[in-house]
């Protein structure tokens, strides 16, 4: 898995629109000499959505991993707790109604998916019967729904202003430099480090909220944990690169199956290196297929991962 | 429509000696002084279909041109032979591409702003000089003349359009008739709003536009069939979107609109498709389009 | 997952566990009046009763599991609301009734997990850990079971399995409810012998049980509940008898051992 990530990430630097000889890729990231336009290209666009492309992917596969795992469900992603259908708001809002301020479009996507995912654990978590599977998911989908709604409100209040926002619907990457990850890396930073924190509490997990009790663990403060480790990295990769809930779905079953086990101290790390190696190759074959034409690696993600689950699920059964 | 720069066109003369070597080095220096702003060759790609032809028209071709999107764009033939660029949401041009082209200056529309960081920090000017309505288009002459370097050619553009402006206004009188215009793409109309091009396109025709009251900052909003019928328009201007619509179908499609039925434009047939996007998109054309409007939509030419 | 933090030491000298006069109570009903238990290192005691009498709930309350409305519990003479988390995994083991069982997990990766309360968070197995495991999977019988998925296991080997996780634990009690209570003849014996060599180790072990000559059996004492109490502790001769046993379930009964063997002679039908 790490092999094909390095793969991935030397051909999202060694391809794109204008043709760049991989010897100069490596010179420029070694600091040597190479004509100004491929160090721009390499330096300004193509690393930092690089960058991007590995956080973002690996934020991801353990977001779905530690739902899958804090849920005990598999139909469990980011869309469950309401954190893509909050960030898609958040970033049509801007789009639409303050389209000057693209720069507020990472703050918006993340202060309303944090802002969905709050909702769905004030339901989800609180009181009586709280910490309740069902009731989680049962709100997850609520609010999901409600931001979905007021987004659709939005986009036919302004029409003329969609087109522009249905690449951050789909998902896609950009090459606008390192400012959106400089805003909001702490945030990917505290989501990996609580994950990282959680992988032996939702071993425990597995075993019965009964074991895992006895073992020590509070099963409703670990389902808290996660779901919000979850929903932390997944608000900041919206931010980034917009609606790509599939990953958080597909990458752990993807790893559980190759793996051949739900472990989450195997499943959560190796989703990270699965997630980014997916997320930066289909990335580089968006960008270049229809070149100069840059397609959003949204829909790329389905078209690749997809056939690959189908096929492994077959193999498994 | 180009204006070539004058070039200085003098031969020394054996006979007349140094007067005449002097003055011809004279006359040269002041020709030439116009062109001291643009000496140093910039290399400028216009995305924008406004900055392109307005520089086109003060005789500065740029690099590349944007690609068409939308409608037919009416000016279309002053950028013939200029390479394309092809655009797409939400950065618009390939960056990469522009890193390698390294134009010195971009013109850029709004719609675009999401790539503007990145082109800065490739080292990219990066400039919007489109006019949000048809009074800003002096403003944006100028502007795009400034940074071409090509001041006086763009202060006589401005006095043209000027004068075309004013010839094509000429005489509107007596009753103005209520004009509504739509945007002609699937099921729900969109009307043009005050704050659009053409809506101010059309009142400087002479018409009062339909609006039903609504409002909405980019100029277009969904307006229901009831408002159409209360407001009873006496003029309806179809703007198709899209380059390959077949016009008759655009047409038909709007007749077919029961609910206009009672409308003063359906009972006089007073509907116009307007084949271009002279109504959509800005340009230094403001004379002829209101002509063209005046003509066809608003019958008081 | 709570830290234990607390500044109380564990005392060796004190009984393993003293429960005394638990309740619990459910909104405004008492599902456990008032029940009352204690364990001695090298002790099995066998906690029976009807069904409903409340023999769940006060293992679950005094496991901490389920915070009780009243009574006191201790720990090595510790007091239970000063136990949490980690501190309170080091000294029992709570083996439930029917836990779930995950797919994709073998024998050895569960009783790893079992063993996590050990470890640091981002810490991986020492050989100590690895050794201690490998311990606990022979203790519970299961060599030859470490790559086995769980989801292929019988009822009696999964049942060892979650034996062996709470032996990892390494705690000196196990608390276990009603763990034969779906097995055969051949797999509740195992369990039988297993529970009597961990005693014999000087594990102390609290048993909830249906089978009252089971219980007879294998515990030095015994603890009869009914409808929320505990109503008698003793040994199983001493407790067991007869006129306790119908005033408690409502049927005629006798236990008998014989022969190193025990047995329940049950007047099922009345009068023939």
């Amino acid at each position: 898995m790490l092999a094909a990530l390095v793969v991935a990430v030397c051909a999202s630097l060694a391809f794109g629109a204008v043709h760049i000889p991989l010897g100069e890729v490596f010179d420029t990231l070694l600091g040597r000499q190479v004509p100004e336009a491929s160090k721009q290209i390499i330096e300004v666009l193509r690393l930092p959505r690089t960058v991007e492309a590995i956080v973002v992917g690996a934020a991801l596969g353990v977001a779905g991993a530690c739902l899958q795992g804090a849920l005990n469900n598999p139909l469990a992603s980011p869309d469950v707790i309401g954190v893509t259908g909050g960030a898609g708001f958040g970033a049509m809002l801007i789009i639409l109604l303050y389209p000057g301020s693209v720069a507020l479009l990472p703050v918006s996507a993340l202060v309303f998916g944090l802002l969905a995912a709050f909702m769905v654990f004030l339901i989800g978590f609180a009181g009586r019967g709280g910490g309740n599977i069902t009731r989680i998911i049962l709100a997850g989908i609520a609010v999901a729904a409600l931001f979905s709604a007021a987004t659709a409100g939005l986009m036919s209040a302004y029409p003329d202003r969609v087109p522009n926002g249905i690449f951050f619907l789909v998902g896609g990457l950009t090459s606008t430099g390192w400012d959106t990850l400089e805003t909001v890396w702490p945030y990917f930073a505290v989501g990996f480090v609580l994950a990282a924190f959680m992988i032996r509490p939702l071993d425990r997990l597995m075993l019965g909220d009964d074991v895992a009790a006895s073992l020590g663990s509070r099963p409703r403060l670990i389902r808290l944990t996660a779901a919000l480790a979850a929903a932390v990295l997944a608000a900041a990769a919206a931010s980034v690169a917009g609606l790509l809930a599939f990953l958080g779905l597909v990458i752990p079953h993807l790893i559980r199956l190759l793996g051949g086990t739900n472990n989450h101290t195997f499943v959560v790390p190796v989703s990270a290196l699965a997630g980014a190696a997916l997320l930066t190759g289909a990335d580089t074959l968006a960008r270049t297929i229809a070149s100069p034409h840059e397609m959003p690696v949204g829909p790329f993600l389905v078209l690749l991962g997809v056939p690959l689950f189908l096929w492994l699920l077959r193999k498994a059964v | 429509m180009t204006i070539d720069a004058a070039r200085p066109n003098s031969r020394p003369s054996r006979i007349s000696g140094a007067v005449i070597v002097l003055a011809a080095v004279l006359t040269a220096f002041v020709l030439a002084a116009p062109h001291a702003e643009a000496a140093k060759k910039q290399r400028v790609i216009a995305i924008s279909p406004f900055a392109a032809q307005t520089m086109v028209q003060l005789g500065v071709k740029p690099l590349r041109v944007g690609q068409t999107l939308g409608a037919t764009d009416r000016q279309r033939k002053l950028l013939s032979g200029i390479p394309v660029v092809t655009l797409s949401h939400p950065n618009g041009p390939n960056l990469e591409l522009m890193a390698k082209l390294k134009p010195d200056v971009v013109f850029s529309s709004q719609q675009w702003s999401a790539g503007f960081g990145a082109l800065r920090r490739l080292g990219i000017k990066v400039v919007v000089a489109d006019p949000t309505n048809p009074n800003g288009v002096y403003k944006s002459v100028s502007k795009v003349g400034k940074i071409v370097g090509r001041s006086k050619q763009a202060r006589k553009l401005n006095m043209r359009i000027r004068s075309q402006l004013r010839a094509a206004t000429r005489n509107i009188s007596g009753s103005r008739p209520k004009v509504l215009i739509v945007l002609g793409i699937g099921r729900t109309a969109m009307a043009f709003l005050g704050n659009s091009w053409g809506g101010q396109i059309v009142k400087k025709s002479g018409g009062r536009l339909v609006t039903g009251g609504a409002t909405n900052s980019g100029g277009f909003a969904r307006i229901s069939d009831e408002v159409v019928v209360a407001e009873n328009p006496d003029r309806i201007i179809v703007v198709p979107h899209g380059t390959d619509q077949d016009l008759g179908q655009v047409a038909d499609y709007i007749l077919s609109n029961e609910a206009w039925k009672t409308t003063n434009a359906f009972k006089s047939g007073d509907i116009w498709v307007s084949g271009d996007n002279s109504l959509l998109q800005a340009g230094t054309d403001l004379g002829p389009t209101v002509k063209r409007v005046r003509a066809n939509s608003i019958k008081n030419w | 997952m709570a830290l234990g933090r607390t500044a109380v030491g564990f005392d060796e000298g004190a009984p393993l566990l003293e429960a005394k006069e638990v309740q619990v109570t459910v909104g405004r009903k008492a599902i456990l009046e008032s029940a009352s238990l204690s364990l001695e290192r090298g002790e099995l005691v066998a906690v029976v009763g009807p069904n409903g009498a409340g023999k769940s709930t006060f293992a679950r309350a005094f496991c901490g599991l389920r915070r009780p409305n009243a009574g006191e519990v201790r720990w090595k003479g510790v007091p239970l609301s000063s136990l949490r988390g980690r501190r309170l995994a080091e000294v029992r083991a709570y083996v439930p009734q029917r836990a779930q069982v995950p797919t994709g997990v073998t024998v050895e990766a569960a009783v790893n997990i079992g063993r996590s309360t050990h470890l640091k968070p981002l810490q991986g197995l020492t050989s100590h850990d690895r050794d201690a495991v490998a311990d606990s999977i022979a203790r519970a019988r299961l060599e030859g079971f470490e790559d086995r998925d769980l989801s292929t296991l019988s009822g009696g080997e999964m049942q060892r399995v979650q034996i062996a996780i709470a032996l990892a634990q390494g705690a000196p009690v196990l608390v276990a409810d009603e763990p034969t209570a779906q097995l055969d003849l051949g797999a509740t014996a195992a369990i039988a012998k297993m529970l009597r060599e961990l005693v014999a180790e000087g594990m102390g072990v609290v048993l909830i049980v249906h089978d009252l000559a089971l219980a007879g059996a294998i515990a030095d004492r015994v603890v009869v509940m009914s409808h929320g109490r505990s109503i008698a502790t003793g040994t199983p001769g001493a407790v067991l008898t007869s006129e306790l046993i119908s005033e408690v379930w409502g049927v005629e009964a006798e236990l008998v051992h014989r022969e190193g063997r025990s047995a329940l002679h049950v007047e099922w039908l009345e009068g023939r």
